[in-house]
């Protein structure tokens, strides 16, 4: 009678810290292991994002191939390749032509293109040096740009824009995001 | 000894659970807050970095340093708020200063951005952790330039019909990549003569008649006398003397150098009625056949230095030379001259160089383009040797208007290009662009213009 009594007592001990563990602390230790990958790769993704923008509004050709090595050089640790990989850095110099018009007249990308597209312009009519032809190509066009920033006639902006995909993070099948996106003007 | 007797046992898992929380939850905070501090860290750098920069780019925006300061104030809190929205990642309180600072002993300005912003604290908040203050500074420097813009007018621009696409491409370069009342810029043009059209000015534009200006009056013709059109330009750089600032050539071409300046006096060994007594400056050049576009004969000597933006013959013959062959027909100058001398009137070599040279052979053409263009890449050389001004030497190469177009190697070296295979590390290194016809010349020069806002930092 006592023996069934203690075994009963230590069973229940173990049950309530097994719902204890399975309802509170492993979600609570997955979320702050998943908001923690997040905020290391977003903070990750600002930064080479950042860079990107100032190389290009340096004048850095990343048409050059040892420009683009140099890019998934700093990118070590995100998956990404000249052509390939979990993310995509879209440079765009975006020049104010008229009051309330914006073009982009030049592009380059660095990474896995299909994953996104630029939130300002898309243009289609790029040459192997990155200049677009802007006088013609209807998708040049950026003037969503306007509403980040207004710009004056002539005025030139340089802006980097950088989406990662979290697919890698769909560790359960419940934790999968949409990635992290952000831009840099420059 | 602590026990848990009886009914006491049942509970205890969360008991101990829920006594860990007051521990694991701060820590959890902590954590997320700190990570979201350090979110918003990151993200106001790149605002006031990219504040900066732009801010130091539109300081050539405006007609005198005042109204630059103003626009470059303007344009880094427009950058600033493009980067960092107010409200961004739940901040408050952003605020931005931007600043000018101005050197005018060394030549340069500097704006300096500082942005601040409070971060949130979604948990330490709880525990009454005052919310961090984050404030960052960013300096972007410009230094004031100093560009002799050197323009090609020969006459292949000419039959291309690229004069006017040049004007364009010139006009916008200068108007958009200077700042008036700061900057030095100067114009010369050149075929096988040379007008200096400008003094090296900070009035480039306000005063009357301007560059973009005379620019605009611009007339074509003529051969390539590039060594002459480099060394003024570099003598408006001495003269102007302003160490510190980036002191530029810019030179456009669409063809080999085919001509050269001297004064020919000490090589008129010939008898053929020419005063040897008297200085015989001027420039020897190549004819080329204009529809086969051979070369066909060595001409001179002419006139080095044409009247006015619209002077561009470049026939007439030097001063002194009655009773010269070359007086009456310019290709018999080898029945004056008995060869070419081994330095041009500026003391460019004209055999020690680029291309091997016989100098006797003053009357095949080959052999003149040959100096030519030996006199062009000792020119560049001594600019580029200069250490007191550290001058940078920017081209630009015009394709399908020549037969024989710039050649990217040479104009790689004249530039001092880092892609150059005789790339000299101890001169400043300067930029080649090659534009592979004329509807591209606007772009050639916003990327060159591009170079000397980075180089200018």
């Amino acid at each position: 009678m006592n023996l069934l009594s203690k075994r009963n007592k230590r069973g229940a001990f173990l049950l309530e810290f097994g719902l204890v563990t399975g309802f509170v602390l492993v979600p609570l230790l997955l979320g702050v292991s998943s908001a923690g990958m997040t905020m290391v790769r977003t903070t990750h993704v600002y930064q080479l994002n950042r860079d990107m923008a100032h190389m290009f509004a340096n004048g850095v050709d990343f048409t050059v191939a040892q420009n683009q090595a140099l890019a998934v050089q700093a990118a070590s640790g995100l998956d990404i390749t000249v052509s390939g990989g979990n993310g995509v850095i879209i440079l765009s110099q975006i020049e104010c032509t008229g009051a309330g018009q914006a073009v982009c007249i030049r592009r380059q990308t660095i990474g896995n293109t299909a994953l996104r597209s630029s939130s300002f312009a898309n243009p289609t009519q790029i040459d192997s040096d990155g200049n677009v032809s802007y006088t013609t190509d209807p998708n040049a066009t950026a003037n969503s740009f306007l509403n980040v920033m207004n710009m004056s006639v002539g005025q030139i902006a340089y802006v980097s824009e950088m989406y990662y995909s979290s697919s890698d993070y769909n560790i359960t099948g419940f934790l999968t995001g949409n990635g992290t996106y952000t831009y840099a003007v420059f | 000894m602590l026990t848990v007797k009886g009914n006491n046992r049942r509970g205890s898992a969360l008991l101990i659970v829920g006594l860990s929380m007051i521990v694991i939850v701060p820590a959890v905070g902590l954590a997320i807050d700190g990570a979201d501090v350090y979110l918003v860290r990151v993200r106001l750098s790149q605002a006031v970095d990219a504040a900066a920069l732009a801010g130091g780019r539109a300081l050539v925006i405006g007609a005198n340093d005042s109204a630059q300061t103003a626009n470059a104030k303007t344009t880094a809190t427009e950058y600033f708020n493009a980067n960092f929205p107010a409200g961004f990642l739940g901040t408050t309180n952003v605020t931005v200063s931007p600043s000018v600072i101005e050197n005018n002993t060394s030549h340069y300005r500097s704006v300096v951005v500082t942005g601040s912003a409070t971060a949130p604290v979604y948990f330490m908040g709880i525990l009454k952790v005052t919310a961090p203050v984050i404030q960052i500074s960013a300096t972007a420097t410009r230094r004031d330039v100093n560009c002799m813009l050197v323009l090609d007018r020969s006459y292949s621009m000419v039959m291309a019909n690229a004069i006017p696409d040049l004007q364009n491409a010139a006009a916008l370069f200068v108007n958009n990549y200077f700042a008036p009342g700061r900057d030095n810029v100067g114009l010369l043009t050149f075929g096988g003569a040379t007008y200096l059209a400008y003094p090296m000015s900070t009035n480039f534009l306000t005063g009357s008649p301007n560059v973009p200006g005379l620019i605009g009056q611009l007339v074509g013709g003529g051969g390539t006398n590039t060594s002459q059109a480099l060394s003024i330009a570099y003598q408006q750089l001495q003269a102007l003397n302003k160490p510190g600032a980036l002191n530029v050539i810019v030179l456009f071409t669409d063809g080999r150098p085919t001509a050269f300046t001297a004064d020919f006096q000490s090589l008129l060994t010939k008898n053929t009625g020419c005063d040897k007594t008297t200085s015989k400056l001027g420039f020897l050049t190549v004819y080329f056949n204009t529809v086969t576009w051979v070369p066909v004969s060595s001409n001179g000597i002419f006139q080095a230095y044409d009247s006015s933006i619209t002077d561009a013959s470049d026939t007439t013959i030097a001063p002194h030379s009655t009773g010269c062959a070359y007086y009456n027909n310019s290709a018999d100058v080898s029945q004056d001259v008995s060869a070419m001398p081994t330095q041009d009137y500026y003391g460019n070599s004209t055999n020690d160089g680029y291309e091997s040279v016989d100098l006797t052979q003053i009357g095949t053409p080959t052999q003149v383009q040959a100096a030519s263009v030996n006199a062009a890449d000792s020119a560049g050389n001594r600019i580029r040797s200069d250490t007191t001004l550290y001058p940078v030497i920017m081209a630009i190469g015009l394709g399908g208007t020549d037969v024989y177009p710039p050649d990217p190697a040479f104009m790689q070296r004249l530039a001092n290009t880092p892609t150059s295979t005789s790339f000299n590390s101890t001169q400043p290194a300067g930029y080649y662009v090659w534009a592979a016809d004329k509807s591209q010349l606007v772009q050639a020069f916003q990327q060159v213009g591009a170079q000397i806002l980075r180089l200018s930092r």
